[in-house]
């Protein structure tokens, strides 16, 4: 009986040493073993750094991309990930693009290209990108980027999206105009938006006199202003315009030659290029877009990123932010995914949509079924503006991304949500 | 199209034309007297506007004294291009119109090394609007037609009363008899070069306010003085500011009626008068240059 309860009790102590032991084995495992290593996911841009916009653009990209993997990355299924940001120049052309996109593909092996912004880079290596199952956040404004044919191409800035949002507020701050004249860059940009933009006007109740075009290399606009004044229109409208010197040279020939009504342009103008060549008095009352980080009350993002531009640069610069949509709509959609496999996070998105923000406010993928598209593809997002006082952007008003949306459906037709 | 809105096509067409009257002047005196074609007499005319921005918004300098300054400096550059290039290859008029070409590219490297590709632009010197008879004219045009007819009155006291323009003017008809006047040709050409130039930095100067200054700004420049030789004559003066004026007024009234189809309504006209003019309005036709 006593060996018995020996054999038990050593049985026993055994068991629980055994136990003890194991418990301790798999401690000990678990505190020894090294944390999963941190990998390096490539991300892909190109940029036309021969314009001030591209340099701008990658200038703002080197500020979010490493603040980004500084806060730890993106984590995707339990795996942390740093963003290695590899960037060329496009030069704003279709054969530089093109070029630059194949070599991002081929030889750096990029799953996903962010930020371009002109829409002769994009369209000329849209057949690679979708034929290598390369996902894209781009800006631009052809509609070409937002075919029905594409599956892995997104337009991620508001070029395309921004005119009907840009007349409700045009029609809030000027409610007697009737009559518009548009003056717009004589190249295919130019007769795109003046297009698009006669579309919107119209569907606005303002009839569009006349839409003049300029050579894209005008500098003496005194006799296009002379004859845009003549028809005594109530507005005068910028399509395609762009946002520096030229579009001062403009607003001066329109004062010079005695116009004096309102002025809009769906651009955010650059102020100290404008400025340099134009009077304060040519500006005044400009309703135009206003950056996200000059309004009064600007989002947190907003703030952030200008305050880090700010450390880095010294210098606040507002075209930075144009272009960087881009940025935002990938991170959130890998994210939202969970995958870094183009083809699922394409599927996801396209069918699900994508919400995100931008220092502007929110912006979300729509459809674009007046284009025959009817998967998330294109961008719609909160716009602020503002009008020129005194050789300043004054704050008018914002319209949320709801109404910026139903603005877009009542003037191009069909659900886009 | 109403008489106020004449008056002020026509104010526009005098400045732009007289603009063009300056530049394509200098050009004349160059090809003239030297015997340049000079590819890179575009290049002269942005060098002086990129001065004049430098000098008036860097170094905070008076507008008036900056166009001077600017003259000052395209003319001494010019001297030295010619001493150090066309000096040595004049008379071979290919071979002074690649080294031009071939200037007028470091020209504009230079340029956009120096100033980026970023559009300049200077705030004016003449702001405001002038009202008459219901015309709208900016007192800018208005002034830069005052001073571009001031300057081509001083050329024309320099060219017909001075010792040098009668120098230029003896070696323009005959450089072996100019030579042998005791005129020494190779000053001449030299001082050609730096007037003909600086007329083109002047005018790059006193455009600085009113349009944008880029790297490439010469090169359309150069086209549309091309196009006042072609209708006033190669060699001719008068003709030079006659095909000037046209030129201006045809763009100006043709951005009016045509839009930016009014190029085809220049060559048009440029296609007229070369029908019934072979050589240009006061030019005589050129066998051999």
């Amino acid at each position: 009986m006593k060996r018995k309860k020996s054999i038990i009790f050593l049985g026993t102590i055994s068991s629980l040493l055994i136990l003890i032991i194991g418990i301790f084995a798999f401690l000990s495992r678990s505190i020894a073993q090294p944390p999963k290593e941190v990998k390096t996911l490539k991300v892909g841009s190109t940029l036309p750094l021969n314009l001030g916009m591209g340099v701008e653009t990658k200038k703002m990209l080197e500020v979010i991309v490493p603040k980004f993997n500084e806060a730890g990355g993106l984590t995707v299924q339990g795996q942390r990930y740093t963003i290695d940001l590899i960037l060329y120049d496009d030069k704003y052309s279709a054969e530089a693009g093109r070029a630059a996109v194949e070599r991002l593909i081929y030889q750096d092996k990029v799953k996903f290209i962010i930020c371009q912004i002109g829409s002769a880079p994009i369209v000329a290596g849209l057949a690679t990108t979708e034929s290598e199952k390369v996902m894209s956040f781009v800006g631009g404004a052809s509609p070409k980027i937002v075919s029905p044919k594409n599956r892995y191409i997104f337009g991620t800035s508001t070029t395309r999206t921004s005119i009907p949002p840009l007349w409700t507020m045009a029609k809030r701050v000027f409610p007697s105009a009737k009559t518009v004249v548009f003056l717009s860059p004589d190249d295919e940009t130019g007769r795109a938006r003046a297009s698009e933009e006669t579309q919107v006007a119209e569907a606005f109740g303002v009839k569009v006199l006349q839409v003049l075009h300029y050579p894209r290399d005008t500098v003496d606009f005194s006799s296009i202003a002379a004859k845009a004044k003549s028809f005594n229109s109530d507005l005068i409208d910028y399509p395609g315009a762009v946002a520096g010197t030229q579009f001062g040279l403009q607003l001066k020939a329109m004062y010079a030659a005695g116009f004096r009504g309102g002025q809009i342009s769906a651009i955010t103008p650059q102020m100290d290029e404008i400025t340099a060549v134009a009077s304060h008095e040519a500006l005044e009352g400009l309703l135009c877009t206003m950056q996200g980080t000059e309004v009064p009350d600007p989002y947190p993002l907003a703030h952030e990123v200008k305050q880090d531009y700010m450390k880095k640069y010294g210098k606040w610069s507002e075209t930075s932010l144009t272009w960087i949509h881009g940025w935002f709509a990938f991170v959130q959609a890998i994210k939202k995914a969970d995958s870094l496999d183009p083809e699922g996070v394409a599927n996801l998105i396209a069918t699900k949509g994508l919400e995100w923000g931008i220092p502007n406010g929110k912006a979300m993928l729509v459809k674009r079924p007046d284009l025959g598209n009817n998967r998330y593809c294109d961008t719609c997002a909160e716009m602020a503006y503002s009008q020129i006082k005194n050789g300043k952007l004054a704050f008018v008003g914002r319209i949320p991304l709801d109404e910026a949306v139903s603005a877009c459906e009542k003037v191009f037709g069909g659900k886009w949500r | 199209m109403t008489s106020a809105l004449f008056t002020q096509l026509l104010v526009n067409g005098l400045a732009t034309g007289m603009v063009y009257v300056l530049i394509a002047s200098g050009l004349i005196l160059v090809l003239g007297v030297a015997r340049i074609f000079n590819f890179a007499h575009g290049e002269f005319y942005m060098l002086g506007a990129y001065a004049t921005f430098a000098l008036c918004q860097v170094l905070q300098v008076n507008f008036f004294i900056s166009i001077i300054l600017s003259m000052f400096v395209v003319a001494l550059l010019a001297a030295i291009c010619y001493r150090l290039i066309f000096h040595h290859i004049r008379g071979n008029l290919l071979l002074c119109a690649a080294a031009s070409m071939g200037l007028s590219m470091m020209f504009e490297r230079g340029a956009l090394v120096s100033f980026g590709t970023q559009e300049r632009g200077l705030p004016s010197v003449f702001t405001g609007v002038m009202a008459i008879g219901g015309a709208a004219l900016p007192v800018e045009k208005i002034a830069v037609i005052l001073l571009c007819v001031a300057i081509m009155l001083g050329l024309y006291y320099l060219l017909m009363r001075t010792k040098l323009g009668k120098a230029m003017r003896a070696v323009k008809l005959d450089t072996e008899v100019a030579a042998l006047q005791g005129i020494n040709t190779t000053m001449v050409y030299a001082l050609a070069m730096a007037v003909g130039c600086s007329l083109a930095g002047l005018a790059g100067g006193i455009i600085a306010p009113l349009f944008s200054i880029t790297p490439n700004m010469g090169h359309a420049m150069l086209l549309k003085c091309f196009m006042v030789l072609i209708v006033g004559g190669l060699e001719s003066m008068l003709g030079g500011v006659v095909g000037g004026l046209v030129i201006g007024m045809t763009l100006s009234f043709g951005y009016y009626i045509l839009g930016g189809l009014s190029e085809i309504l220049l060559f048009s006209i440029i296609g007229v008068i070369l029908v019934f003019k072979p050589g240009g309005l006061f030019g005589e036709v050129v066998e051999d240059v």
